[in-house]
C-alpha cells in the first residue's frame, strides 16, 4: 500500500516539474501605451453591452488594442492599484468608487468632461447627469472618477397586484396603503413588503432622511458633520458629535419605518435570505412591494414570474416633513400639494399658473408660502441613486493613461450611449435632449420606461464619498451607526420601536466617537 | 433473525451498539441527502428553486448539466483542466510540506545544537497568530519570483513551522531513540538512520497529516484566485460561479456546478480512503 | 525518553546532515512569513494620522482595552459567543473518541460510515451552507416544526431572529463535526495491540471501562497533544457565522468579528483596522499561550512524564 501511494506521489512530482519547467500559462498583451488593458465589475448590468462598445472602440481606433476583462468580484482597484506600475498593469477600472485614501494613486479626469467627441456638438460633461457629476467631485474640487451607470432606486411594485390601489405620495398614505394590502392579500400568502438581510430600504430612509432636513443640510452639513471639507484636517475644522447625534431626519425615517415594518406587514424570511431567492419570490408573487433599482429587470431576465408588469413609484414624501413648514400643516394638505407639484414636473401645468404675484403659491383655495413651496417641491423630485457603485478611474501611474482617457471619451458618444441604452435598457450616467439623441424606449417595458423618466426628470441623490466627513469614510462610523434596525423592527417577537433603535444608534455613536476620530486621523 | 455482529455481546451492549447504530446511520443519511437534494436541485429551473426547494422538477432540466460544461469555465479553463489543477495544487503542497516538516521535526528534537527549541515556540505563534494585510509583500514578492500563474508556486507550502510541526514533535520525541542507536551501531549514517529508520515507523502519521493538509488545500481557493488566476482549481471555480450566478441567476446551474464539481473529489476519495484510514494515526502509543 | 546525541568532537557530516534539513523549512519562514509578514506585526505599532504618517505608540492595544467595555460596539458579545462556543466545541471533542471508538470496534457497516462521515470535510462548504440554508428556511421543515411547536403566526426565519440564529449556528456546526476527528483518533486506536483490548475483555471490561481505562492512557500522548491545541484555539471558537448570518441576530463571535472588521474594509488597504486587528491578535496570541502553559502544567500534573 505504501508503495502505491509512494508511487502515485512520485508520479504526480515528475508530472509536476514537466509542468513546472515548460508551462507558464497565457501571458498578458504587452504594457504599451497602445495595449488598453480595462478591469470591469460585471453587476446587474452584465458585461454584454461593454463588449459590444470595446469592439466599437476597437474599430474606431484600430491603433489601440483592448484587453477587457470582466469580473464578478469588485475589489481589484483596492487589491491591486498601491502596488504601482511594475505590479499593475490595469489602465482602466469600471467598479465601485473606491476608497478616498486611493485617490492619490487616481488620474484627474477633468480634462476628459471638456473633450467633445468626434461629428458631436456637445461636452462630455454636458452629456452626464448633472446630480451624477455634482456627486462626484472630490473636496479639491477635481474629478478623479467618472460615473458609468447607475439606476434609480425606490420602491418597486407589483403592477398586477397594485391595480385598484392608488401610488401613495406621502408616507402616512404608504403606511394605510401597507394595511390595505394586508387586509386584501394575507389569505393568499402575499405581504406588502419583502427585502433581503436588512437591504435595499437605505435608497427609501436616505431620501426621507433627506426630504425632512433638506439636500442642503443632508450634504453640507449631515455628510461633513459640520466640518468644512476644503480644510479638512485643520484644529478649527473638526467634525463633529452632535450633527452625528442631533435628533434629525434619521429619527423621522425610523419613525416611519417603524409603521411599515411590523412582521405581519413583511414575507417572513426576509432577514436571512439572499437578494436574488427575494427577488424570485417577488417576481413570483409573494410580495405588493420591494425596496430595489433600474437593474432589477436586466438581473432577473432568465428568471421565470407570474407577472411581467413591475413598476417603481415616486418615493413618497415623509408626512413629518409638516413640523418643517408654515402653513402646510396636515398630511391631507401635504398630499394636495404634491400633486400640484406633480403637475408642474409633469408640464401639465405652468408654474405661473400656481405662483402669485405676491409670492405665495395657489393650491385649490388655499395660498401657502413660497418657503413650503420650496421644501416640498424639492422633497418630492429627489430619488436615490446607487451611482458610487459605478465609477470609471485611471491610475495616475497607467501606461496607457491617453488610450484609456480616449476610451472614456468614447463611452461618452453617441454610439457607445446608443449601445448601452439598447443592451441593458437602462439610461444613466447619461442625460438627454427632449429631442435628440435619446434611446427609442418603445421596447421597453413599463418598469424600464419609468426608470428612465425618472432618472431624466428628478434629482438624483446619493453618497458623496469625495466630500463626506472622514468619520464616515475612513474613522468606521456608518450611516445609524450600523444598528440592522430593519431586522430589529421586523422581528417576530420583541420588535423594537423606533425610540429604542435611535437611542442605541445615539449610544454607539458616542462610545465609538474617539474611535472614529483616532481612526480617521483627526485626534 | 440474528446479527452476528451482536452475538458475544450484553443486552446493554446490544442496546448501546443498535442505538448508536440509528444515530450514524441518520448522520450518515444526512450527508447523503446533500448529495441528493444537490442533484434534485440540479435538475429543477431556478424559480422552482426558490420558490419549492423541498419539491422534485415539474420537468428534469437535463440541460443543466450540459450548459455547465459550457459555462463553467472560469478564465477559459476546462472542466479537466481544473481537475489536474485541484490535484496537483492540494497533492504537491502536501507532500512536499508534510516531507519538510518531518524532516525538520526529526532533528530539532533529536538531535540537540543551538537554537533546536526556538522551532517550537515559532510553530506555536504560526498557529496562534494572525497577521492581516502584509502590505502587498507577499504579492510583490510572488511576482518577482516570477511565481504569479506558475505550478513551481507549490514551493511556497515547502515550510515547516506550524501545527504540523507540533504534531511531528510529539511524534518524534516520544519515539524510541534505541531503533536509531542499533542502526548507528550497524554502520549506518544519520541519513539512513533517517530514510530507512526512523520515518517508516512515523508513515502512519505522514499519512494522516498528508490527508489533512490535503483536504485543506483541495478547498481552498484565496490564496489561488490571488496569485493563480491563470490556473483555476475546481474551489476557485466553484467560488466564481457562485458569483457569477448571484447576478445571472441561475441557482440550478450553480447546484449543477457544485454537484459535478465534487465527482473528483468523490473518486479521489474513494478511491484512496482505505489506504489512508488503515495507515495513519497521529502522536504516539504510551510506552 | 530518548537520549540526545552530543557531539564529543565536531562532526562535519552530522552538521551537514542537520542543516540539510533545517535549510528548506527555514529559508521558506524567513522569506515567506518573516519577510512578508514583518510590516504586518508592525502595524500593531502604528496608526495614522489624517496625511497617513505613521504614529508609534500602542494606541491600538489601550484602544482595544478601552473598548472592551462598551457594550455597543459588539465586542462583548463576540466574546461571550466565542466562548459559549468553545463550551459546546469543549463538549463535542470527547464525543469524536466515542464515534471512533464505535468505529474501531466495527460497528455494523462501519467501513461505509467512516467514508461518508468524511464527506462534510471534503465537499465544499458553499454547497454544506446551501443545503442547510435551505433545510432552515421559511419553505423548509425545520421552521414548520419551531412554528407548531411555539404556536407561531407564520414560520420563524431561524437564521435571521436573534431569538433562534445562536441555536441554528451551533445546529449547523453539531451537524458537520458530528464524525470528530476520525483521522486522529481512528489512527491512533489501530496502533493499540490487540492483546490489550483482549485481555481487558476477558477480565469482564465494560465498554466505558475499556474506553476510559485501557484505551484512553494508551492514546493519552494524542489525547494531551489535541486537548492543548484546542485549548489553544479559544479564541477561534466560532461556527459557520460569516456564511449562515454575517454576524448579526447575536451571533457575532470574536473570529467573525475579526473577519468582518477586515472585509468591511475591503476597500480600504490604508484602513487603520487592519492596525487594530493585528494588535488584537498579539494581546489574543499572548492570553492563548498562558492558557496553553497552564494546560500543559495540569496536564503534566495529571500524568506525569507527558510530553509533545
Amino acid at each position: 500500500m505504501r508503495k502505491i501511494i509512494s508511487l502515485a506521489l512520485m508520479g504526480v512530482m515528475s508530472l509536476a516539474t514537466v509542468f513546472a519547467s515548460g508551462c507558464n500559462k497565457k501571458n498578458k498583451t504587452a504594457d504599451s501605451a497602445t495595449d488598453i488593458e480595462i478591469t470591469f465589475w460585471r453587476s446587474g448590468m452584465g458585461d454584454e453591452f461593454m463588449n459590444d462598445i470595446v469592439a466599437a472602440f476597437e474599430a474606431k481606433y484600430p491603433e489601440y488594442n483592448v484587453d477587457f476583462n470582466s469580473e464578478t468580484t469588485n475589489t481589484a482597484i483596492a487589491d491591486n492599484i498601491m502596488n504601482g506600475a511594475k505590479y499593475n498593469t490595469v489602465d482602466l477600472y469600471f467598479e465601485p468608487i473606491p476608497s478616498n485614501s486611493l485617490y492619490q494613486y487616481l488620474e484627474p479626469l477633468d480634462d476628459i468632461l471638456t473633450m467633445v467627441n468626434a461629428g458631436e456638438s456637445k461636452k462630455v460633461s454636458e452629456k452626464v447627469s448633472k446630480s451624477l457629476l455634482d456627486n462626484y467631485k472630490f473636496y479639491d474640487g477635481k474629478y478623479y472618477t467618472l460615473p458609468y451607470g447607475g439606476g434609480v432606486c425606490g420602491i418597486v411594485y407589483n403592477e398586477d397586484l397594485m391595480e385598484g390601489y392608488e401610488i401613495p405620495k406621502t408616507t402616512n398614505e404608504l403606511r394605510n396603503l401597507v394595511f390595505d394590502l394586508y387586509t386584501a392579500y394575507n389569505k393568499d400568502n402575499c405581504k406588502p413588503f419583502i427585502y433581503f438581510s436588512g437591504g435595499y430600504w437605505e435608497y427609501v430612509y436616505n431620501i426621507w432622511q433627506a426630504q425632512y432636513d433638506g439636500l442642503d443640510y443632508y450634504y453640507n452639513t449631515y455628510s461633513t458633520l459640520g466640518q468644512d471639507v476644503a480644510v479638512l484636517g485643520t484644529e478649527s475644522e473638526k467634525p463633529s458629535l452632535d450633527v452625528l447625534t442631533a435628533k434629525d431626519g434619521r429619527y423621522q425615517a425610523l419613525k416611519v419605518l417603524e409603521t411599515l415594518l411590523d412582521s405581519q406587514y413583511v414575507v417572513s424570511g426576509s432577514n436571512s435570505a439572499d437578494h436574488t431567492t427575494q427577488q424570485t419570490k417577488f417576481l413570483n408573487g409573494r410580495a405588493v412591494m420591494m425596496c430595489n433599482g433600474a437593474w432589477m429587470n436586466n438581473e432577473m431576465k432568465t428568471a421565470s414570474s407570474t407577472s411581467k408588469n413591475f413598476s417603481i413609484m415616486q418615493t413618497p414624501v415623509i408626512s413629518s416633513i409638516t413640523d418643517k413648514l408654515t402653513d402646510v400643516k396636515t398630511d391631507a394638505m401635504l398630499s394636495a400639494v404634491i400633486e400640484v407639484v406633480d403637475n408642474v414636473t409633469n408640464g401639465k401645468i405652468a408654474i405661473s399658473d400656481v405662483k402669485k404675484a405676491d409670492g405665495t403659491y395657489k393650491i385649490g383655495e388655499v395660498a401657502i408660502c413660497e418657503s413650503d413651496w420650496n421644501r416640498i417641491f424639492e422633497a418630492r423630485n429627489i430619488i436615490w441613486e446607487n451611482y458610487s457603485q459605478h465609477a470609471i478611474c485611471i491610475p495616475n501611474y497607467a501606461s496607457a493613461k491617453e488610450g484609456a482617457k480616449k476610451f472614456v471619451a468614447f463611452y461618452f458618444s453617441d454610439e457607445a450611449q446608443k449601445i448601452m441604452n439598447n443592451k441593458t435598457h437602462m439610461s444613466l450616467p447619461f442625460t438627454f435632449d427632449k429631442t435628440e439623441n435619446a434611446p427609442n424606449v418603445d421596447s421597453w417595458s413599463t418598469f424600464e420606461k419609468t426608470m428612465y423618466e425618472f432618472s431624466q426628470k428628478y434629482t438624483m441623490v446619493g453618497y458623496v464619498e469625495g466630500r463626506r466627513s472622514l468619520v464616515f469614510t475612513r474613522g468606521g462610523a456608518f450611516d445609524y451607526a450600523a444598528v440592522n434596525f430593519v431586522s430589529a423592527m421586523s422581528q417576530q417577537s420583541g420588535a423594537k420601536s423606533a425610540d429604542t433603535v435611535w437611542s442605541e444608534i445615539t449610544k454607539a455613536f458616542s462610545d465609538n466617537w474617539n474611535t472614529y476620530l483616532s481612526n480617521a486621523g483627526l485626534k | 433473525m440474528k446479527i452476528k455482529f451482536l452475538d458475544r455481546k450484553s443486552t446493554a451492549e446490544k442496546i448501546l451498539y443498535s442505538f448508536m447504530f440509528v444515530l450514524f446511520s441518520l448522520f450518515a443519511l444526512s450527508y447523503l441527502y446533500i448529495f441528493f437534494w444537490g442533484i434534485v436541485a440540479s435538475l429543477k429551473t431556478h424559480t422552482e428553486n426558490v420558490m419549492k426547494p423541498f419539491a422534485f422538477p415539474e420537468v428534469p432540466q437535463w440541460k443543466n448539466f450540459k450548459e455547465v460544461f459550457t459555462l463553467f469555465t472560469p478564465n477559459d479553463t476546462t472542466f479537466l483542466e481544473m481537475t489536474f489543477n485541484s490535484i496537483f495544487f492540494s497533492v504537491v503542497p502536501a507532500a512536499g510540506g508534510i516531507m519538510f516538516t518531518a524532516m525538520l521535526a526529526y532533528v530539532t528534537t533529536k538531535y540537540k545544537f543551538w537554537g533546536s527549541q526556538i522551532y517550537y515556540y515559532l510553530s506555536f505563534v504560526v498557529m496562534l497568530l494572525p497577521i492581516y494585510s502584509s502590505g502587498g509583500a507577499m504579492f510583490k514578492l510572488i511576482y518577482n519570483l516570477g511565481l504569479m500563474n506558475n505550478y513551481l508556486f507549490v514551493i511556497t507550502a515547502f515550510g515547516g513551522i506550524g501545527a504540523s510541526y507540533m504534531y511531528f514533535a510529539a511524534f518524534f520525541k516520544n519515539l524510541s531513540w534505541s531503533y536509531a542507536e542499533a542502526a548507528f551501531i550497524d554502520g549506518a549514517n544519520d541519513w539512513q538512520v533517517f530514510f530507512r529508520v526512523m520515518l517508516p515507523q512515523s508513515m502512519t502519521m505522514l499519512g494522516a497529516l498528508f490527508l489533512l493538509s490535503w483536504m485543506g488545500a483541495w478547498n481552498s481557493y484565496d490564496a489561488q484566485l490571488l496569485y493563480l488566476p491563470e490556473l483555476p482549481t475546481l474551489s476557485v471555480g466553484i467560488y466564481l460561479f457562485d458569483f457569477d450566478m448571484k447576478y445571472y441567476v441561475r441557482r440550478d446551474l450553480l447546484f449543477a456546478a457544485c454537484m459535478v464539481s465534487s465527482i473528483p473529489t468523490l473518486i479521489v476519495f474513494i478511491c484512496f480512503n482505505n489506504i489512508m484510514m488503515n495507515n495513519v494515526s497521529l502522536g504516539g502509543i504510551k510506552e | 525518553m530518548s537520549t540526545m546525541l552530543q557531539a564529543k568532537k565536531v562532526n562535519w557530516s552530522r552538521i551537514i546532515f542537520v542543516l540539510c534539513f533545517i535549510l528548506v523549512p527555514t529559508i521558506n519562514f524567513l522569506v515567506f512569513y518573516v519577510y512578508v509578514n514583518f510590516d504586518g506585526i508592525l502595524m500593531a505599532f502604528y496608526r495614522y494620522d489624517v496625511n497617513y504618517n505613521k504614529i508609534w505608540g500602542l494606541d491600538n492595544f489601550t484602544m482595544f482595552f478601552d473598548e472592551l467595555f462598551h457594550q455597543s460596539n459588539g465586542i462583548q458579545l463576540a466574546f461571550l459567543n466565542t466562548f459559549k462556543t468553545f463550551l459546546i466545541v469543549l463538549l463535542i471533542f470527547p464525543w469524536g473518541i466515542v464515534v471512533s471508538y464505535f468505529l474501531y470496534k466495527k460497528i455494523p457497516l462501519y467501513k461505509t460510515f467512516r467514508v461518508l462521515f468524511f464527506l462534510p470535510s471534503i465537499i465544499n462548504g458553499i454547497i454544506t451552507v446551501i443545503v442547510y440554508k435551505n433545510f432552515v428556511s421559511v419553505e423548509g421543515p425545520i421552521a414548520m416544526m419551531v412554528q407548531n411547536m411555539l404556536g407561531l403566526p407564520e414560520p420563524p426565519d431561524l437564521l435571521g431572529d436573534p431569538r433562534f440564529a445562536n441555536t441554528f449556528v451551533w445546529i449547523h456546526m453539531l451537524w458537520l463535526s458530528f464524525p470528530g476527528d476520525m483521522i486522529i483518533w481512528g489512527g491512533a486506536f489501530a496502533r493499540i495491540p490487540d492483546g490489550v483490548i483482549e485481555s481487558g475483555r476477558i477480565d469482564g471490561a465494560s465498554w466505558i471501562t475499556e474506553l476510559v481505562k485501557i484505551i484512553l492512557p494508551m492514546i493519552w500522548p494524542t489525547f494531551a497533544l489535541k486537548a492543548i491545541m484546542l485549548i489553544s484555539s479559544v479564541f477561534g471558537a466560532s461556527g459557520a457565522v460569516f456564511l449562515l448570518t454575517n454576524g448579526d441576530y447575536g451571533t457575532i463571535t470574536f473570529s467573525a468579528w475579526q473577519y468582518i472588521q477586515i472585509r468591511n474594509n475591503a476597500n480600504n488597504p490604508n484602513s487603520v483596522v487592519y492596525n487594530y486587528v493585528s494588535a488584537i491578535g498579539i494581546i489574543v496570541t499572548l492570553v492563548s499561550m498562558v492558557l496553553v502553559l497552564l494546560g500543559k502544567w495540569a496536564e503534566n500534573r495529571l500524568f506525569k512524564d507527558v510530553d509533545y
